[in-house]
């Protein structure tokens, strides 16, 4: 029987049926998988899992996202991710339900008679050409600390490349500026040098004004789980309240508002008073910095001798008057620092951040640790925490503010400009020497009438809710709307505060609808697929951006073409131009790869070296600089400024901080004064008011309240309050209280015995409930050098609304 | 401000856990016990004169907190006698058995696999005192505080949050959510008779008993209770535990 | 020697194709069928004939790393003649 087929024949037979039949069947409409080589992806019981950084806050964990029939179905923590091993928190758990609250925004919406109705995408990009042409210079951008890498960097180049427009800044402005005026002033290059593996190591982590029990949980147990395993770490809490933190912390400071400013003045004073400060290390590495007049961010150079003698003054019995906080406290605080032996790390975020000396109270922090010499080892340094996934990729390092350029680049620098003209390929002076303006004079400017002077006439706000979010809504945000010639776009995936009041609203995909890239707190790049399609006719905002452009290049504008008459985003392969701006082409090539890999040569200047995209598909993130091997291998940076682990620093040396502003390899120990708060309380105004979070809800809510397994935990907001001053002004838990400030009112329920405890004279309430609008009541107070307004701490009046318990 | 003395001194994670015993929850049995009225609620709350002090980690081995510490001192032990022995006998899980039990369980998670909800109040500002009845599992009025099926963590409420809306809070905003969680799969059996294989992760569900050991509903429960090395003839799978993540399409991970 | 049975998932490029296609027929243990079209990309069914389930694992993942190649998809693989001690690797 020759020509019978032999059993190895019948099996390849097999094989290319199977194979076969599979690629019919798909032909036949059964759903595609993304376009898409991950070697993450797992098959398991008809369920495909990939790799994913969450959504939602700026600590970065890796969740594996569980994918069936073209829907997300499960949520898993991610093993072999650094930063979460394996761990997630209520809000990763159930990220996958943020995609499917029912009244997704599945079509692009005009505003016509005072309503929202529905119109095709292609009258919608007509619609914001029209808006650009109209005068491109009162044209606004702005954006978000989670736009993606990717997508910030195609907002960036559109509007400082294209339009010669400075006018985008990030809502990062309201939480993470000050963070960067303090790395840029102590060392001359913004975010951390540490990273998390510091909270694996330290002895003693000191929180200012941070409650990572809730708002970083992850970061959080990996701390205190160390107790579990029977090791010790001492936590100290610096706080205004007593919180879920300061259950498991050693030692509570509880302070005034501003008194951190005393504080960190007093620990410099002792260690130099007690002589317990690192003299090695200070006279090798570091230099001592005063205010300027007039104020900047380099200041003046003082000798130590002047240091000395201005810190004097904060003894620890001054420290406890401006503080509140006992002297014998600052005292024990100062002689852990004093100590070399222990690994010390400090953990911020808002509360320092969200201050009007948000600048000096963040270079404070920074000097204690080098004055003590508790930097640059393993457990030794001052760490800022972020609460957006990539307010560090996207805002910081792509530079999406008024002033910057990628790279750690700046507008106002000349050779700046033309680094960043020829990387783009425009011609010299397209890009606008001028910073546009911050969020706040932004917002302000779009709420004043043209002809008194507000000449932003339109603003396109793309990932995020400044409805909700900016301070002082009453001032910055609702007056815009009343009038006529400003004209609001909003790209977003649910209703929200700022939709409600929008001119154009335009559907958007989110997280697994589209690819990704973050950078999260620790310098961490991460990248995602698009593993799921967006519902009904949303479409990424990277598309949204490119689209407009596209529009406005058909139509001649010459902003739109590169210096050989290309147009900007031009995505070339093999010679041809793919059409990404037609939407069913847009995934026809992997778009974030392109503007990756057009982004990374802008990275080297500071130092921030990115690996190529497909590193970060084979990686759980990696944390710049990333710098080639000589096997070809990309490695990651632990410990900046460290010579054990930093490939820039120079040979030979221990630490040097390369970016030094003194151009001397130091960092910079600055004095700043302390100085009052701009508003306190007084006979009208008797309570202090703290805004925050909750760790159910993740910033306005409008993803985490349409989960309801996180509603149903935090239905709404509330006012937070000592009983002590409940029982003064007769109200109960549950009945209702007015808050009422200079600029606005609230009327919300009290909850006494809550999560956190005031101390009497403080009301707390979160900011996540888009139906109790605390930001009617704060305060735009603004820290001088990174514009970041003050939500922590404004003047107050309570009034009891009512006796019935809980009346609607 | 008035803070207690810290207690120094080494803390052993038996003594934290002897600790944790010791201090009680708000009752677990949602249903039995009325709600607090607020004006009791607040009155238990007030301290004597100024802000009350967080605990430090090392008074917790001292130090009992929350409104209704003791509550349970005397009880954990009776409470943990009423669950079976695994030495009494067990009837295999029956079909409706087990369906029953897994639709008990989707009740507190969003899909298999989720952290489940606390189907009870719980002190907001106390340190976590779940341990007291989750760290072996406890029944009483005939509800079931299961054994936690993962290793101790400090921060329980990180994943675990009420599944009630609170009596002074209310729910003002009830968007709909379409999300359809993944359901539990069936163990797959090489032949009829073979141990099932694991249909789920082992990762953050060491501890068997938690869910298929005696406290656990009947249709989920072993029907050898007496055997205690479950992984000799249950297999994890690589694949779920993300052992082979890095595989590759080809990772074993696709299957026909 | 486990026979392998794989989706190939090519990108649109006629010259990253022509290179794919002429590099895969280059090697005996590929074959090659008859490839369709699906929205822009184009698939081919490829089944895989190797010493080992590693070496199979190996080759596809070194197809997923050509360029102009999109995905592998594993369809199945067929180990049924390999003996009790054979050469899994995993």
């Amino acid at each position: 029987m020759k020509n019978q087929p032999t059993r190895r024949e019948l099996m390849k037979r097999a094989a290319m049926i199977a194979a076969t039949t599979v690629i019919s069947e798909r032909a036949n409409g059964a759903p595609a998988l993304p376009a898409r080589y991950s070697p993450h992806l797992r098959v398991v019981d008809g369920v495909q899992w990939d790799k994913a950084p969450c959504r939602f806050c700026g600590t970065g964990c890796h969740v594996q996202v569980g994918v069936k029939d073209g829907k997300v179905v499960a949520i898993a923590g991610d093993r072999q991710a650094e930063v979460n091993k394996g761990l997630l928190c209520v809000k990763g758990y159930h990220v996958g339900l943020a995609l499917y609250g029912k009244d997704r925004l599945t079509q692009p919406l005009l505003r016509q008679d005072g309503k929202l109705v529905p119109i095709s995408w292609k009258k919608a990009l007509d619609v914001i050409a029209d808006r650009v042409q109209k005068n491109p210079a009162g044209f606004a951008f702005y954006g978000s600390g989670q736009w993606t890498i990717p997508e910030g960097y195609a907002a960036n180049k559109f509007m400082k490349g294209g339009l010669s427009n400075n006018h985008i800044d990030p809502n990062a402005r309201l939480c993470m500026a000050s963070a960067v005026t303090g790395f840029l002033s102590t060392y001359g290059v913004d975010e951390p040098a540490g990273c998390y593996d510091d909270l694996d190591a330290c002895d003693v982590v000191v929180f200012w004004g941070n409650n990572p029990a809730e708002m970083h949980p992850v970061l959080f147990s990996r701390i205190v789980d160390r107790r579990s395993r029977g090791e010790t770490v001492r936590i100290v809490d610096i706080t205004t309240r007593t919180t879920r933190s300061s259950g498991f912390a050693d030692d509570v400071l509880l302070m005034k508002p501003q008194g951190d400013l005393a504080i960190a003045n007093g620990l410099l004073h002792l260690l130099i008073a007690r002589g317990t400060y690192d003299k090695e290390f200070v006279e090798k590495y570091c230099a001592f910095r005063g205010e300027s007049d007039p104020p900047s961010l380099n200041g003046k150079a003082i000798s130590f001798e002047d240091f000395k003698r201005e810190i004097a003054e904060y003894t620890p019995a001054y420290v406890e008057q401006l503080s509140g906080v006992p002297a014998r406290k600052i005292e024990e605080l100062a002689t852990l620092f004093g100590d070399r032996k222990l690994k010390i790390t400090s953990l911020w975020c808002m509360g320092v951040n969200q201050h009007t000396r948000g600048t000096a109270m963040n270079a404070l922090i920074h000097g204690v640790h080098l004055l003590s010499g508790h930097f640059g080892t393993p457990g030794n340094a001052p760490t800022s925490l972020t609460g957006q996934p990539s307010a560090c990729g996207t805002v910081r390092e792509v530079g999406t503010l008024s002033h910057a350029l990628p790279g750690g680049r700046v507008v106002a620098n000349e050779k700046h400009r033309r680094q960043g003209e020829d990387l783009w390929r425009v011609p010299h002076g397209r890009i606008n020497a001028k910073p546009g303006y911050h969020t706040v004079e932004l917002w302000r400017n779009f709420s004043t009438p043209t002809e008194k002077g507000g000449d932003i006439h339109t603003i396109w706000v793309q990932v995020t809710n400044p409805g909700q979010t900016l301070p002082n809504t009453n001032e910055l945000f609702y007056p815009s709307r009343k009038l006529k010639d400003k004209f609001l776009i909003v790209s977003d995936v649910y209703p929200t505060e700022t939709t409600l009041h929008a001119d154009l609203v335009l559907p958007s995909a989110m997280w697994v609808e589209k690819n990704g890239m973050v950078g999260n707190s620790e310098r961490r790049t991460q990248q995602w697929f698009k593993m799921v399609a967006p519902p009904g006719d949303a479409r990424d905002d990277c598309w949204q951006i490119i689209a407009v452009a596209r529009r406005l290049f058909d139509r001649g504008f010459a902003g739109m073409k590169d210096k050989d008459g290309k147009f900007l985003f031009a995505v070339e392969e093999n010679g041809k131009e793919v059409p990404i701006w037609d939407y069913r082409h847009y995934y026809d090539v992997n778009v974030d790869r392109s503007l990756f890999e057009e982004y990374r040569p802008w990275t080297r200047l500071k130092h921030k070296d990115l690996a190529p995209y497909d590193e970060y598909v084979r990686a759980h993130g990696l944390r710049w600089p990333v710098v080639q091997q000589p096997d070809s291998s990309w490695r990651e940076t632990k410990f900046r400024f460290s010579g054990f682990d930093d490939p820039y620093v120079a040979k030979g040396k221990t630490y040097d901080f390369y970016h030094s502003t003194s151009e001397d390899g130091r960092a910079q120990i600055w004095f700043h004064p302390y100085a009052a708060p701009p508003e306190a309380p007084d006979k009208d105004f008797p309570f202090w008011l703290c805004t925050g979070r909750v760790l159910e809800h993740w910033h306005s809510g409008s993803l985490t309240m349409r989960i309801p397994q996180l509603r149903r935990a935090m239905p709404q907001a509330y006012a937070e309050m000592h009983p002590m001053d409940a029982r003064t002004l007769g109200v109960g838990n549950g009945e209702r209280l007015r808050i009422r400030s200079r600029r606005g009112e609230l009327e919300l329920p009290v909850w006494i015995g809550g999560r956190g405890a005031p101390p009497p004279g403080t009301v707390f309430v979160p900011f996540f409930d888009e139906s109790l609008l605390i930001n009617r009541v704060t305060l735009d107070a603004h820290d001088p050098f990174s514009k970041q307004p003050d939500y922590k701490k404004c003047a107050v009046a309570l009034e009891r609304l009512s006796t019935e318990a809980g009346t609607p | 401000m008035i803070r207690r003395p810290n207690l120094r001194g080494a803390t052993s994670t038996l003594a934290f856990v002897g600790a944790v015993l010791a201090i009680a929850l708000i009752g677990f049995v949602t249903g039995t016990h009325s709600r607090p009225k607020h004006a009791g609620y607040q009155a238990q709350h007030e301290p004597a004169s100024t802000v009350a002090a967080a605990p430090s980690y090392r008074e917790l081995t001292a130090t009992r907190w929350g409104a209704n510490a003791g509550m349970y001192d005397l009880q954990v032990p009776a409470l943990a006698l009423s669950l079976p022995t695994a030495d009494q006998p067990v009837a295999p899980a029956s079909a409706a058995d087990r369906s029953a039990a897994l639709v008990e369980r989707g009740r507190l998670r969003a899909y298999t696999g989720a952290p489940p909800v606390i189907p009870h109040a719980i002190d907001e500002r106390g340190l976590p005192g779940c341990l007291a009845c989750h760290g072996k599992g406890a029944v009483a009025a005939g509800r079931m505080a299961p054994m936690m099926s993962h290793v101790v963590m400090q921060n329980c409420v990180q994943c675990h949050v009420p599944s009630s809306v609170r009596p002074e809070l209310k729910e003002r905003s009830l968007v709909e959510n379409t999300f359809v969680g993944l359901l539990p799969a069936a163990g797959k059996r090489a032949w009829n008779g073979a141990p099932p294989t694991m249909p789920h992760p082992s990762f953050m569900r060491e501890r068997c008993n938690s869910c298929h050991g005696v406290g656990a509903w009947a249709g989920l429960r072993t029907p050898h209770l007496e055997r205690s090395n479950c992984q000799q003839c249950h297999l994890p799978s690589a694949l779920w535990d993300q052992r082979t993540g890095q595989g590759g399409p080809l990772g074993l991970g696709a299957q026909l | 020697m486990p026979v392998s049975s794989l989706v190939v998932t090519l990108l649109p490029s006629e010259l990253l194709r022509k290179q794919i296609v002429d590099g895969l027929s280059a090697d005996a243990r590929v074959t090659l069928g008859l490839a369709q079209d699906f929205a822009a990309n184009q698939l081919v069914p490829v089944v895989l004939e190797t010493e080992t389930i590693g070496e199979a694992r190996d080759t596809a993942e070194a197809i997923a790393a050509m360029d102009g190649v999109a995905q592998v998809e594993l369809v199945g693989v067929d180990f049924s003649d390999l003996d009790d001690c054979g050469t899994q690797t995993e």
